[in-house]
């Protein structure tokens, strides 16, 4: 009898316990390390509380995400629920289908409390789209901005530059004043996916990447002047080594006074408070020549298909999305790359980012993310292309020499990808 | 032996668990890598399939100009790094081959190099080499000279990697010959002085003889070591400025893990490791043969 009863006991604990496990949902989010992804992880409580489901973070940069996530779609191994993904890239996964279309998502699954569709900036919810499929919710935002030092321009007697030729000119000017000291410009010059500012000057001039037949047409003219200009501008005005700097350079040469302008993210300006150079610091919209340069990036969460939990997902990148959690959120000097509008009206985020506010507004409203190449070949024809850029940077090729060569592997590229058939 | 247990049984029950270990963990993915270097496959178009190919894979590596460069530069970085490694490490061992005070320490401090990640080495030599506010162009600048771009200037760029590589790997030669040096036999040096052999004759007639299989693996091993570096260099420059440092590791890295091309990226490598067999097999046996030649095998 005795027995019987620890028996059966024992079954009930069992019972008990599997019910409990079974209960307890745990997502796995992978994304990069950025002020909001590092604050996100500290309030990862909060939307335990209010669901019950428990969230583990991973941040790695972005090649590595890129790297693991292609070998987690292309295995269906289902370790992640939720991902972090650079606007281009969700073409490339959306294409595939490792990642859920959200439309469906968003009709019939809304957390009202949560989702307002209408309250992201529509140029950065437009780049999570590919044909038409929305596939992403942004995290972060950041749209390019002129940053300057407002004391070395005043000194030199330069107006803040509005065209590319001023641009030009005023780097030169600071370079021929103050270098090896100091610099004109600094901008991204090493080969990868987002060096992407040397298609801005095309695009300004009215160069396209690709004609309607996704033919390459980096040769012509307006291209070859505008990536011309910016390899020009970086070999005569910027720092030693162009052709090896990335966004982490471009910042360390802005903060520690190394040069004089830089045309980069908007987030920037979160790291500029903290650095000595910031009382002189200037922001501007970015110079253009016909048309706006378009300089911008986007960020955000993905549901993977294979994920088991996509409905669980889909709460958590509302709620990291949403107004009220922006919002909360919007009290640190350190950022500014919220998705929500509301942030931006909002009377005390104004306040404390009262020297930039309006400028970086301006300049996400100005943003129409469609100079980049819409193909989820996008990873591989960039790479080319910065390629080619970088070693006009360093000196092996002038600039049309590098653009008729990328032209060419472009073109072969996008043969083999099945457009020319 | 276990009592009750045959030799045979044995060997069965020891053996050949280790040696299904090594076949799935080792030849395994050599045969997964040659079958997929035969198929045309790309993770991001799975609605493509992976259909064969045969040799396309291959032709394509041959006739692929950013291909050929890798390996062409590939070879230079090899050549410059083993070289320059086996002959700093080899002078290092003989150097302090002897006893003097301090010689424990000394040798520690030199194999340090050999502890950090290589990861942290590139980032390292990134830093001290960066032309604005790197210590290496400080000290030049105050010697009157300089800025040089180091890793920007795509005609310097392969030396500065070449540079850290040396760094890094020359403690290994270093450690492999004062250790050989270490356990040669003494009599027969007394034997060759007390014959009126000069110190240029000991070295050529019996130093290098007898170290010759020391030297084979210290050269072997550097050889593999250099043809696979991928962190120091990736770190430093992403295979830039341009291609300038490009190596085969960095554009398998790039073909497979940013592009996801696996048919192109599995031939590749399937040629690499063709190409460091072939060598390997062609310096061992050259070497072995000479050394029954001269019965110091």
């Amino acid at each position: 009898m005795r027995k019987a009863i620890v028996f059966g006991l024992g079954v009930i604990l069992l019972w008990v316990s599997l019910v409990i496990v079974a209960e307890e949902v745990t997502l796995n989010v992978i994304a990069w390390p950025l002020a909001a992804t590092e604050e996100l992880q500290n309030d990862l409580d909060e939307f335990e509380q209010a669901t019950g489901i428990k969230v583990n973070m991973l941040l790695l940069p972005e090649p590595v995400v890129h790297e693991k996530l292609g070998i987690e779609f292309a295995t269906g191994a289902g370790e992640y629920d939720v991902v972090m993904l650079g606007f281009p890239t969700f073409m490339e996964f959306g294409e595939g289908g490792f990642i859920e279309n959200l439309d469906p998502y968003v009709t019939f699954k809304a957390e009202p409390e949560w989702l307002s569709i209408d309250e992201f900036f529509p140029g950065y919810l437009d780049a999570l789209r590919y044909e038409g499929k929305l596939y992403g919710l942004p995290m972060f935002v950041w749209g390019g901005i002129l940053m300057y030092r407002q004391d070395i321009l005043d000194d030199l007697g330069l107006a803040v530059p509005t065209t590319l030729d001023e641009l030009e000119a005023a780097a030169k000017a600071v370079t021929e004043a103050y270098a090896p000291e100091m610099y004109g410009i600094s901008e991204r010059g090493v080969q990868g996916p987002f060096s992407t500012l040397s298609l801005c000057f095309a695009h300004s001039y009215g160069g396209e990447f690709f004609d309607k037949d996704y033919v390459p047409q980096l040769t012509s003219p307006e291209f070859v002047r505008g990536v011309s200009q910016y390899v020009r501008m970086l070999q005569e005005s910027a720092p030693p080594g162009a052709a090896n700097v990335d966004w982490p350079e471009v910042q360390t040469y802005l903060v520690e006074g190394k040069v004089a302008m830089a045309i980069e993210a908007s987030d920037y300006v979160g790291r500029l408070v903290q650095s000595d150079v910031f009382p002189n610091m200037g922001y501007a919209q970015m110079p253009q020549a016909d048309n706006p340069l378009g300089y911008m990036f986007v960020g955000g969460w993905a549901i993977p298909s294979s994920s088991r939990k996509r409905d669980e997902a889909w709460k958590f990148i509302q709620w990291s999305t949403s107004g009220a959690y922006q919002l909360a959120n919007a009290g640190a000097i350190t950022r500014t790359d919220f998705t929500n509008e509301l942030v931006w009206h909002d009377p005390q985020f104004r306040t404390l980012h009262s020297a930039y506010v309006d400028t970086l507004l301006e300049a996400f409203g100005a943003t129409h993310a469609l100079y980049y190449p819409e193909i989820p070949e996008y990873m591989e024809v960039m790479l080319t292309y910065t390629e080619y850029v970088s070693a006009a940077i360093a000196g092996t090729y002038s600039a049309e020499e590098a653009l008729q060569l990328a032209n060419d592997a472009i073109y072969d590229i996008m043969e083999e990808a099945g457009y020319y058939e | 032996m276990i009592k009750g247990i045959s030799s045979r049984l044995s060997l069965g029950l020891f053996l050949y668990p280790t040696l299904v270990l090594f076949v799935a963990a080792g030849v395994t993915p050599l045969g997964y890598a040659i079958y997929t270097s035969l198929h045309k496959m790309n993770l991001m178009k799975p609605a493509l399939g992976m259909p064969f190919v045969g040799l396309a894979n291959y032709v394509w590596v041959f006739t692929n100009s950013g291909a050929i460069d890798a390996l062409l530069r590939t070879l230079q970085f090899v050549a410059l790094s083993v070289v320059i490694s086996f002959i700093l490490g080899a002078a290092m061992a003989l150097l302090l081959n002897g006893r003097f005070r301090g010689a424990s320490l000394v040798r520690a401090i030199l194999i340090l190099p050999m502890v950090v990640t290589p990861v942290v080495t590139g980032m390292m030599f990134k830093f001290m080499l960066e032309p604005t506010f790197g210590p290496v162009s400080y000290y030049i600048g105050r010697l009157g000279l300089g800025p040089i771009d180091w890793l920007g200037n795509p005609n310097i760029a392969i030396y500065s990697v070449v540079a850290a590589d040396v760094w890094q790997w020359t403690p290994l030669v270093f450690l492999i010959l004062l250790a050989a040096l270490q356990t040669l036999p003494q009599d027969v040096y007394e034997a060759a002085s007390l014959d009126g052999a000069s110190s240029r004759q000991l070295m050529r007639y019996l130093t290098l003889p007898l170290l010759r299989t020391p030297i084979v693996l210290a050269l072997l091993l550097r050889l593999m070591d250099a043809m696979r570096a991928f962190d120091q260099i990736y770190s430093m420059t992403r295979g830039g400025p341009g291609s300038a440092t490009e190596v085969a590791s960095v554009f398998l890295y790039n073909s497979g893990f940013r592009v996801f091309r696996m048919g192109r990226t599995a031939a590749f490598a399937v040629l690499i490791f063709a190409v460091i067999l072939v060598a390997s097999y062609i310096f061992v046996k050259a070497t072995a043969k000479r050394a029954a030649r001269e019965g110091t095998a």
